[in-house]
């Protein structure tokens, strides 16, 4: 999970302290696992890794690497991100490349502009994709193993590397 | 990634559509080898059925809307044939190394005209190999009509048609023999009349 202090130290965070919180004091993302939300009021610039779930409402510049946990993008995000995760749920706009270790799901509200390597990609109705899909559905799980400094979701500042994205 | 437009200007796909049998369809997946990843090129836009049909193989799927594109939409931006070639492959966004092993080009001949078709086949070539197989509608005629419809897979025969929502672009109907002769990349394999001017078409890569 977020450390506040932290973050604002690290990261180009322009947050009000509220807007980074924990699912347990959220109602809309009430999950059995620890889940961080990147409140809607939130702009990240930078890299964001760890094992929580995370729930994007606000905008992300930079890479998001959760690959044992599930990433949502929400209607109100705003993504130029790589992305890969165990399971990634878009509901948003995404402007990168997607690795789902288990699936990538585009809700009928989302946009993706990017390409998608995952084991199983369902695209609702309604839903915009602009990019290639590698799926393989019979590819075997691969547990990913998470670095011991890196328990907590975190934000690594790249405040400068923009272009290293390739989202040209 | 590509990066051709945003996903802002991207239009949704009309919901509402209605099932269209395709005689022709399964002889295609007949000739592909299943056993082993396939490349898909689709020129049109991402539709929920056909990555819901194709999540059941080991694949990569490209979609290119090329209906939406410039090339298309704005023609007369591309003063040479140099450029257009240049459009369709930035349209199409290869890696490097890409052989295709099924192109999906639902109505796209009918809406290229000579300079566009060349282009389009110089462009296209270096990706085909000699299984590469295709699927598209042509014309009876040149004096038939063309609804200004988009296709999807739902089964090895059936597609799943829609009213697109961008604008009709100008047709160039080609009767089948002229299309033989402007259409290099790809040999014309069997043809099934539709009840609706609109000719299924089997193509192969002449590799």
């Amino acid at each position: 999970m977020f450390d506040k202090r932290k973050d604002a130290k690290q990261g180009s965070l322009n947050s009000n302290e509220s807007a980074v919180v924990r699912s347990e004091d959220s109602v809309a993302y009430n999950t059995s696992r620890n889940t961080a939300v990147i409140g809607s009021g939130i702009k990240i610039n930078g890299d964001i890794s760890g094992d929580e779930d995370l729930v994007v409402k606000g905008q992300v510049d930079g890479k998001i690497t959760l690959n044992a946990n599930k990433v949502e993008i929400d209607n109100s995000a705003n993504v130029t991100a790589d992305i890969s995760a165990k399971e990634v749920e878009i509901i948003g706009n995404v402007k990168g490349d997607i690795t789902g270790n288990e699936k990538v799901l585009i809700k009928k509200s989302g946009k993706v502009q990017g390409n998608i390597i995952a084991p199983r990609v369902i695209l609702e109705d309604g839903a915009v994709f602009k990019g290639s899909i590698d799926m393989n559905p019979v590819a075997a799980v691969k547990e990913v193993p998470v670095a011991a400094d890196t328990k907590k979701a975190h934000v690594q500042p790249v405040a400068k590397k923009e272009s290293s994205l390739g989202l040209n | 990634m590509s990066a051709e437009v945003t996903a802002d200007e991207l239009l949704p796909p009309v919901l509402g559509a209605w099932e269209q049998k395709s005689q022709l369809l399964p002889l295609v997946f007949g000739k592909l080898q299943l056993d082993r990843k396939l490349t898909v090129l689709e020129v049109g836009s991402a539709s929920s059925s056909t990555v819901e049909f194709f999540s059941r193989f080991n694949c990569r799927l490209h979609f290119a809307d090329l209906f939406y594109s410039d090339i298309l939409q704005n023609p007369t931006k591309f003063n040479s044939q140099a450029k257009l070639t240049a459009a369709f492959e930035k349209a199409f966004d290869f890696p490097l190394g890409t052989k295709l092993d099924l192109c999906l080009f639902w109505d796209l001949f009918n809406y290229l005209d000579a300079k566009q078709m060349a282009a389009f086949c110089t462009a296209i070539k270096p990706y085909l190999h000699s299984g590469t197989q295709g699927h598209g509608f042509g014309l009876r005629n040149n004096a038939a009509s063309l609804s200004n419809y988009q296709y999807a897979i739902k089964s090895t025969d059936a597609l799943v048609v829609s009213q697109r929502q961008t604008k009709q672009t100008t047709l160039y109907p080609l009767p089948q023999g002229r299309l033989k002769e402007q259409l290099s990349c790809f040999s014309i394999g069997r043809g099934l009349l539709l009840k609706d001017g609109r000719q299924e078409m089997l193509l192969s890569s002449p590799l």
